[in-house]
């Protein structure tokens, strides 16, 4: 059993990751977050019924582990200097990740969902409880916001 | 920049952060785990925490067991000892406001079973800045209603996040399926599980206004509402739970007060309802594909919907594409973007 959770875990180890950073823009939570989820997922893993369903249970319980964390933690140390510190992450994507990090958490899950958890608009309907066409809508309104500030429109 | 190249860019960006970064931890630290396991010691209590304090509370369980030798009681009175109070959910998960609320309605619980489940509705309230969480960004509702409900399997095995249930309010006259939480202007909703349990914070718009007629809160053993689990008296708008469905669709009556009844906004309600229907983006950004469409057109997919419904909703400032299928998505476009 443990072979196979951590066969599936690390499939998407690191797009979990950049899911909770960019909801939480803090690497060192992001990194509790997913840890203490993790765990919680692998004491209940015999309870999953579909093995298909896994991405979609651990990202839930992730995000829900992140909610927490807001909950009690706060921002305090830029995102591109903890980002310096893990990895060698080129310049542009630094840039584009701080950018993402400035939506508002509940506008940017579309878009790391999307683009870095490699979600279809369906997944993420199946995650967040919403219809598929408000999924696609929400994702390119997540778009243009991050355009602008990727354009320094916004401030 | 167009949005496609940023597309692009954002696909480019995914790979090669991926690549750069190393693995938050590595998965050996879960060997703390398996000994535990090994040693048969005693599961952590909670499955998801709902707060990452430790108090000094007496555990859930043993409030359980004690409640279990309480001489024999109502169906609906055992339930509120069953589980959480309306005010205890939302304590746990830090809304110290709403809680407070909670704890002073005066809200009788009630409990229906259905198929695998059993849903107990423990609190309902309503009013203007009653939450300490802040609205969704995406709109700002005048006023909510907060419904809290416990879910829990008929066989006694604990429910976990793969059993999907739905929690939404429906309204008399409104078809279940067009007007529901994911269709609402405004709504969320929020879960965790407890010693087995399944409790869900449900927050969508103020819904008084339409205490003039029947408000229902349903529990549905699924994620998404469609026709084949609810339906309605053309004549009267009642709604009710389809007999031939294969599960638990659990329908509940919300007591609301007909003083704060506003047909008016009601209808306002609505109107934004639809409006917001009939604007949602179903493409996956290929303008190209839907036909002679202008670059940066706004063109949208209407799903679930028949094509007199969408051309009602669409008004006079939208086209809809004849050929699309509804089966499929109705394709919807901005006229002022048509070549």
């Amino acid at each position: 059993m443990r072979q196979l959770f951590e066969q599936e875990y690390q499939k998407i180890e690191k797009s979990l990751f950049l899911v909770a950073v960019g909801y939480l823009h803090n690497t060192e939570n992001a990194k509790d977050a997913v840890q203490e989820a993790v765990l919680a997922a692998y004491r209940n893993f015999a309870t999953l019924k579909n093995q298909a369903y896994f991405k979609t249970w651990l990202t839930r319980i992730v995000i829900n582990k992140c909610k927490d964390f807001l909950r009690k933690e706060k921002y305090t140390e830029p995102l591109t200097d903890q980002l310096d510190a893990c990895s060698h992450v080129a310049t542009e994507d630094i840039e584009i990740l701080d950018a993402l990090c400035r939506l508002h958490r509940e506008v940017s899950i579309y878009l790391t969902l999307r683009f870095y958890h490699d979600m279809t608009y369906e997944e993420v309907a199946q995650m967040l409880d919403l219809p598929v066409s408000t999924v696609k809508y929400r994702t390119k309104n997540a778009m243009i916001q991050l355009k602008n500030y990727l354009e320094g429109d916004v401030s | 920049m167009e949005l496609k190249e940023l597309e692009a860019r954002l696909a480019a960006h995914s790979k090669a952060i991926k690549a750069a970064i190393t693995p938050p931890f590595s998965i050996n630290e879960l060997n703390e785990l398996d000994e535990r396991i090994d040693k048969n010691l005693p599961k952590e209590e909670e499955i998801i925490p709902m707060t990452m304090e430790r108090t000094t509370k007496k555990p859930i369980k043993t409030i359980l067991l004690a409640a279990a030798f309480v001489a024999a009681m109502s169906a609906t009175a055992f339930a509120a000892y069953q589980y959480l109070t309306a005010g205890e959910v939302a304590e746990q998960l830090g809304d110290k406001k709403l809680a407070a609320q909670l704890a002073g309605s005066d809200f009788a619980p009630q409990t229906m079973t259905d198929g695998p489940y059993r849903a107990t509705v423990l609190g309902v309230v309503s009013g203007e800045n009653i939450s300490d969480f802040q609205p969704d960004t995406w709109d700002v509702a005048p006023g909510n209603t907060y419904a809290v409900v416990a879910v829990e399997k008929t066989d006694g095995t604990p429910m976990t996040f793969d059993d999907e249930i739905l929690v939404t309010p429906l309204i008399q006259g409104q078809t279940p399926w067009q007007y529901n939480i994911f269709t609402m202007y405004h709504g969320s909703a929020q879960m965790q599980i407890v010693d087995g349990v399944l409790y869900r914070i449900v927050e969508f718009d103020d819904i008084q206004c339409f205490a003039d007629r029947q408000v229902y809160l349903a529990v549905l053993g699924e994620a998404f509402l469609d026709n084949s689990s609810y339906q309605m008296d053309e004549a009267t708008g009642v709604i009710t739970p389809k007999a031939d469905y294969d599960g638990c669709n659990i329908l509940f009556t919300l007591p609301l007060d007909p003083k704060k009844a506003d047909p008016q906004k009601a209808e306002q309600i609505l109107k934004a309802i639809d409006a917001e229907m009939a604007r949602d983006d179903g493409d996956d950004g290929d303008n190209a594909n839907h036909g002679d469409v202008a670059d940066g057109d706004i063109s949208f997919q209407v799903d679930n919907a028949n094509m007199e419904d969408v051309e009602v909703r669409a008004g006079e400032d939208f086209e809809i594409d004849k050929n699309s299928d509804p089966n499929e998505g109705i394709i919807v476009h901005q006229k002022e973007f048509i070549k």
